[in-house]
């Protein structure tokens, strides 16, 4: 995924990239070096702290993500000196911050030079791999200084909310699991060089000494570095469940005791090498897959920020609006939206009129009108003129805080499924212990010694070593394949959960359409018909004014409009002496349109000028995808928080069955319907499917959608691209077939060994070939499998 | 062949300290980021250039 990052700054070239951020200079930039102001005033401090070493470094290394251009933003940062995260210490202060913006290595050079920069930073060390600085400062130092310094080479920090303890713990285990493989890597190495002499055939009191310092090697292996095993079976048998810890841990204890019995009363059944590298094994394959899954995990769950939003409240005092932040708010308080802003809390206008965009709470994809004395909610975007909003709501006790707080519920109750493993352990566990026996019972005549070795030669070859080790290597390789075709998946339950899915919910606005009231058509519009609307539409705050305003961009210098009049319905003005109006006009014609449609004409004097249609637009892989799906065999839902017709009419259009549709559906009630169904995967973006995603048995979230709907699911899209969903079923079918045909494989190893056994045929050395031998090539076969 | 009494023990015994000496690594947390030294090395020092130092605001201006 990584590209050379090429760097081209001459004139000779047809495209101009920015000395900064390298991207293509845009042809109407006024800079000629610079694609913008943001690149270029970053580019000017970096030279001015003589660290333009930073351009060098940059041709030389790699891309993690695609460079941005630098967005300048006005921000404030007194409110990080006071913040609660710091930890202090005798002279020095820390943070963590999360730094937004950093795709290269030439990053990491550049936010390590912090102490030469800011002579009171102590230290400052990034993480590449989650983006997270860990800056020291002196006493005297201020964190203010530290993010404008970061701003102002282009980078966005955000402070890490204290989550220490948890971090603090994963550090530790994984420094155990570390200890624990080193230990088992020593007595493994150790260990092989002194039984390769016994199998060849070392005899005598030499031989003996051997056998002891195999016991005492083997020691620290079996019982501190298989503990994790041990632990996991016994866990397991509490709760009357079996995993395949189960048969390693009985074979490493059986083995362990025969090996033991042996060593002390002078026997030849020492399989302590064996124990051991499958120890090693099994150990590192797991910490692969863990290593694996924590790398994604850290770039795509939760990481509290400490963000310190703002907002402007009122205060009585100086009657003037201030900045204040989000978290000093009381109910009853007044703040200022402005256009284009979130607004912050659950309350009423109580001053200004405007439109607000709810499709990220409640899946409608039509802005709303509000007026004043309207209730408003948390989490909404106001895009029309700015309003004074009072505070009834705030925090945790908004709709979107309760949504969040639900969605955290459901996800700490969703069930454990019984993976495909440990439905194969429990079958194996009681055949073996059967066998063994069934083993004892038909020896005992010939003598009883012979008998008790074949019983328990039977337990421990027939360790289920080869799968303990494949499944886990499978899983990683899986994930790592899944996250080149464009999809995130956080847990390796999901591949088993995915192949019984019967239902698929889908959420309309953002999921199945693109979830932007748009135009979608228009029609050839004269040069002055085209500024008369643009004019008119620049009077209004209907969401149709916005629409047609972003439409045409600045493509069109809206002139002054004299006696504007909003209709009913539609709009009216005079300009340059002609009476224009637009308003809605029935055309039921135009079929094949994709619906639902407002249709609009523009008249001058009465004469129709020209047509515009909007609405939001069906995504254009969203009937292939429907299709693919449904003739796999699984059933197509839609369910969303948008009006009847809506739905009704996008559902006809992706030939999604009527009784299928849910529509009007609040967040809550969208929960509800998705627990009727069962083995029911869900696919959508924005809060109001938040509790959905969590509720069903797969949450799948869209690319770009908020933050926490990718946080709740299992699978994330990072692409807003449907065409994955085909190819998700395809790959999870792909790794689930291949686990499958590694155990049938593994299965055949076992019952050589088995056979073996019962015929009195296994020694140690038996052992120690059919044991790796059979690890590796199911391995192998495995991997080779996985590829194609 | 007697002299392996004593050679095989000194031979684990230093592998001991090896193993040892990887605990204290990992104990020191040299093992908790991976990724990010990987590039840390790649990353020449270029020779300085004729930088002035400024003083108490401490920043590096290019002559």
């Amino acid at each position: 995924m990584m590209q050379k990052f090429n760097s081209v700054i001459n004139n000779r070239s047809e495209l101009k990239h920015c000395k900064h951020c390298n991207l293509e200079v845009p042809e109407n930039s006024i800079h000629t070096d610079f694609c913008c102001q943001g690149c270029k005033s970053v580019f000017e401090i970096i030279t001015e702290y003589g660290l333009d070493d930073f351009y060098q470094i940059k041709e030389e290394s790699y891309l993690f993500n695609d460079p941005k251009r630098v967005q300048k933003f006005k921000y404030d940062f007194s409110y990080l000196d006071s913040s609660p995260q710091i930890q202090q210490e005798q002279s020095a202060r820390t943070l963590e911050f999360y730094i937004e913006g950093i795709h290269c290595s030439a990053c990491l050079w550049l936010i390590e030079k912090l102490p030469e920069i800011l002579p009171f930073v102590m230290s400052c060390q990034l993480r590449l791999n989650d983006s997270i600085a860990k800056i020291t400062i002196s006493q005297e130092g201020s964190f203010k200084k530290v993010a404008e310094t970061l701003v102002s080479l282009g980078y966005k920090p955000h402070a890490i909310k204290d989550n220490l303890h948890q971090s603090e713990l994963s550090r530790k285990e994984n420094h155990m699991t570390l200890i624990q493989i080193g230990v088992a890597a020593f007595s493994t190495g150790n260990l092989m060089i002194l039984a390769v002499s016994l199998y060849s055939g070392l005899t005598g009191s030499l031989a003996q000494y051997f056998d002891w310092l195999m016991l005492f090697l083997a020691l620290p292996t079996l019982t501190f570095s298989a503990a994790p095993f041990y632990k996991k079976a016994w866990y397991q048998l509490k709760f009357r469940t079996i995993s395949i810890e189960l048969p390693i841990a009985i074979s490493l204890l059986v083995g362990s005791l025969v090996s033991f019995y042996s060593v002390l009363f002078g026997y030849h059944f020492v399989y302590f090498d064996s124990l051991s590298t499958l120890v090693f094994l099994l150990l590192i394959s797991r910490y692969l897959l863990k290593r694996t899954q924590d790398s994604f995990k850290s770039q795509y769950s939760l990481l509290d920020l400490y963000d310190g939003q703002e907002v402007l409240k009122f205060d009585p005092d100086s009657q003037d609006y201030k900045k204040v932040l989000i978290d000093e708010l009381h109910v009853g308080d007044k703040v200022k939206v402005l256009s284009g802003e979130k607004i912050p809390v659950d309350g009423e206008i109580c001053s200004g009129h405007t439109s607000i965009d709810k499709s990220l709470l409640t899946g409608e994809a039509y802005p709303e009108k509000v007026n004043c004395g309207e209730q408003v909610f948390c989490g909404t975007i106001n895009i029309g003129s700015e309003i004074i909003v009072k505070a009834n709501e705030i925090g945790q006790k908004t709709r979107l805080g309760n949504i969040l707080k639900e969605t955290q519920e459901n996800l700490n109750q969703k069930s454990l499924i019984i993976s495909l493993s440990n439905t194969f352990a429990r079958i194996f566990v009681s055949c073996i212990l059967i066998l063994s026996i069934m083993v004892f019972i038909f020896t005992v005549p010939l003598s009883l010694e012979e008998a008790i070795s074949r019983a328990l030669s039977v337990i421990i070859i027939s360790c289920p070593c080869a799968i303990a080790l494949t499944i886990p290597l499978l899983l990683t390789q899986a994930l790592h394949q899944a996250i080149q075709k464009g999809f995130i998946i956080k847990s390796t339950d999901v591949f088993e959960q995915l192949i019984q899915i019967k239902n698929i919910i889908f959420d309309k606005t953002g999921t199945l359409t693109e979830g932007r009231f748009q135009v979608l058509s228009i029609s050839t519009l004269s040069p002055e018909a085209k500024q008369a609307l643009v004019s008119l539409e620049s009077q209004s705050n209907h969401p149709i004014a916005h629409a047609v305003k972003t439409h045409f961009n600045s493509e069109v210098e809206p002139c002054s409009v004299k006696d504007f009049h909003i209709l009913p319905q539609g709009i009216k003005g005079t300009i340059k002496g002609s009476s224009w109006e637009v308003i809605p006009f029935e055309n039921h014609s135009n079929e094949d349109m994709n619906q639902p449609l407002t249709q609009l004409i523009l008249k001058k004097d009465g004469n129709p000028q020209g047509y515009l249609t909007l609405g939001d637009k069906i995504r254009f892989e969203s009937n292939q995808t429907i299709e693919k799906l449904s003739n796999q065999g699984l059933e197509i839902h839609l369910l969303s928080g948008d009006q009847e017709s809506t739905c009704k009419h996008v559902a006809r259009k992706l030939n999604i069955q009527e009784e299928n549709v849910f529509f009007q559906h609040s967040p809550e009630e969208k929960q509800r319907v998705t627990s009727q169904f069962q083995q029911v995967a869900m696919i959508g973006d924005g809060a109001n499917d938040m509790m959905a995603l969590s509720t069903a048995n797969i949450g799948i979230s869209i690319g770009g959608c908020l933050k926490e709907g990718s946080q709740v699911a299992d699978i994330h899209f990072i692409e807003s691209n449907l065409n994955l969903l085909p190819e998700l079923f395809k790959h999870a079918h792909k790794t689930v077939r291949l686990i499958k045909v590694s155990i049938v494989f593994s299965l055949f190893y076992n019952l050589i060994g088995v056979t073996a056994a019962m015929l009195g045929w296994v020694t140690p050395l038996f052992a120690a070939i059919l044991m790796p031998l059979s690890s590796i090539t199911v391995l192998l076969g495995a991997l080779i499998g996985g590829k194609k | 062949m007697n002299i392996l009494f004593f050679l095989v023990p000194i031979a684990i015994f230093i592998s001991a300290f090896f193993t040892l000496a990887f605990i204290w690594a990992v104990k020191s947390g040299q093992f908790d980021d991976l990724d990010t030294a990987t590039h840390r090395v790649l990353i020449n020092d270029q020779p300085k250039k004729s930088n002035e130092w400024k003083g108490n605001n401490g920043y590096y201006i290019n002559k």
